[in-house]
């Protein structure tokens, strides 16, 4: 008979550590997680009775609790503002089916005025320089809308403010011609493309101008200008349209040479969005089919395609603070990592805000951005936890997920304290993340270099 | 001295496994890049 533990702190009583088990979904192992401070072991099926007995797993959890849930809070609450997502106008091209915009703002919105756009990152500048430590660099995504509809005005803005910010430019790629490639290049600009599929009967049911013309052909024509580039990413959007086909998109983004791509569920936070959202256990199958191809494809090929969103959760398992993506753990980024400047100079905690007009919290030419970002439209964002959300609050994985994201979660259901519309998805990520760290995979699915300035705090 | 060799038992159950990184203090990996821009860039 097992000897009880009567030395340590007793597992699930008291002052000791509460452990909760959960089925990864592997033969050989379970996990054993701490949710608050996002602490997690794989133990053997048969042993998990044994590991939360005898007091080894609680004896070496306790030994590091303090300085993982430091950890977690300051990744949570401890973290400032060290980027913008820029709109420089409120226009697009084009009219996907799915836009979180509304659509008389992209058909009839306006530009910010060239001088103003200097203006705008001037203040900025600013901001950064009284907020941020000395010698880090704050980034500036020119985002959407469609920001290349102001081309002239983003580029200038680039060349002026380029030894002050490091420039991003999220885009539909419909309006880059040869000379904008050089001009990216020249500068080594991160560029995000959207592409959601590898068939143009696929991508162009969801992605089409208005007057309904897809843009695939366009789109795909330039991955081929831009293979060997290092510097950008692919967003396939993910609906019920294309989510059959995201093994093929990965096999088709890995030929294309892609280095970076995101696998991101269409967010629901408008009526188009949330008409084409898949079934989470449908897409969970599917988003795992496609991982699995893109291990297969680096053991042909030796290359390997990072599929962003889900790279971002593993490295939420095994390295919370090398995160690159703040979606994905509660409070989100929104207004507390990064903000997001309207083409009227208005300030909303994410993109996605822009269109909900009650978490628009001033305007950057009118107000400080400090008192900004203490109004409610972003302290209500930055202030949203998941201890205060049902089921959420009891979830094991919890700070691996965050019950993404407030706004479309505000736009379906009224409230920002509800779970996330794609939460079993999530669950179904976490389940996969710890099945490729119990057969040893991770890096075959993180960035390179991704333990770079890293220091290994736990091993059990 | 020569490893020995150790012979796997079918009924042998697999080790357990934890482990964790963080960043380190001195800024060479702040994290925090964000959305398209992957490079952990300072």
């Amino acid at each position: 008979m097992t000897q009880p533990n009567l030395q340590g702190a007793l597992v699930n009583l008291g002052p000791g550590p509460h452990f909760q088990p959960i089925d990864i979904g592997s033969p050989d192992y379970m996990a054993v997680l701490e949710a608050d401070s996002a602490f997690w072991t794989l133990v053997p099926r048969g042993e998990l009775s044994e590991y939360l007995a005898t007091g080894s797993l609680a004896a070496a959890f306790q030994e590091h609790q303090e300085r993982f849930r430091q950890e977690m809070a300051g990744l949570r609450f401890g973290l400032k503002p060290s980027a913008v997502y820029f709109n420089p106008t409120e226009r697009c091209n084009l009219n996907c089916t799915y836009c979180y915009l509304p659509d008389d703002l992209r058909r009839q919105g306006v530009d910010m005025e060239p001088e103003r756009l200097l203006a705008a990152l001037e203040v900025l500048a600013a901001y950064f320089a009284d907020t941020l430590p000395e010698g880090v660099t704050p980034q500036v995504i020119f985002h959407g809308s469609e920001p290349l509809m102001c081309k002239e005005a983003v580029f200038a803005a680039i060349e002026r403010f380029g030894d002050r910010f490091h420039f991003g430019l999220q885009t539909n790629a419909t309006l880059l011609e040869d000379a904008d490639l050089d001009f990216i290049r020249n500068r080594e600009l991160s560029l995000g493309l959207s592409l959601d599929a590898h068939l143009a009967e696929v991508a162009d049911a969801t992605r089409h101008n208005w007057q309904g013309t897809g843009v695939f052909g366009k789109v795909a024509g330039l991955l081929d200008r831009l293979a060997g580039y290092p510097h950008y990413s692919v967003i396939c959007t993910v609906t019920s349209t294309n989510v059959a086909h995201l093994p093929e998109i990965v096999e088709y983004f890995h030929l294309k040479q892609v280095p970076v791509a995101m696998l991101n569920p269409v967010r629901c936070t408008r009526e188009g969005g949330r008409g084409l959202k898949p079934d989470n256990l449908e897409l969970a199958r599917a988003f795992t089919r496609a991982l699995d191809r893109t291990r297969e494809l680096l053991e042909l090929t030796g290359r390997k395609l990072v599929i962003a969103n889900f790279a971002n959760v593993l490295a939420g398992l095994v390295a919370p603070t090398t995160r690159r993506l703040m979606c994905d753990i509660s409070p989100c980024g929104g207004g507390r990592c990064f903000f997001a400047v309207s083409a009227r100079g208005d300030l909303f905690p994410c993109s996605e805000f822009i269109g909900i007009p009650e978490f628009r919290g001033g305007n950057l030419f009118a107000s400080d951005i400090p008192a900004i970002l203490e109004t409610p439209a972003f302290t209500r964002v930055t202030g949203r936890l998941v201890e205060d959300i049902s089921p959420c609050r009891q979830c094991a994985i919890r700070h691996f997920c965050g019950a993404p994201c407030p706004a479309e979660v505000f736009m379906c259901t009224g409230t920002l304290e509800a779970p996330a519309p794609y939460c079993e998805f999530y669950a179904e990520q976490v389940r996969y993340a710890f099945r490729l760290i119990a057969a040893g995979q991770v890096d075959d699915f993180l960035w390179d270099g991704w333990r770079n300035g890293t220091e290994q705090t736990f091993a059990f | 001295m020569s490893p020995v060799f150790k012979p796997h038992k079918k009924e042998e159950p697999p080790a357990p496994i934890g482990y964790r990184y963080a960043c380190k203090p001195d800024g060479t990996n702040t994290g925090l890049s964000h959305y398209i821009l992957l490079d952990p860039k300072k």
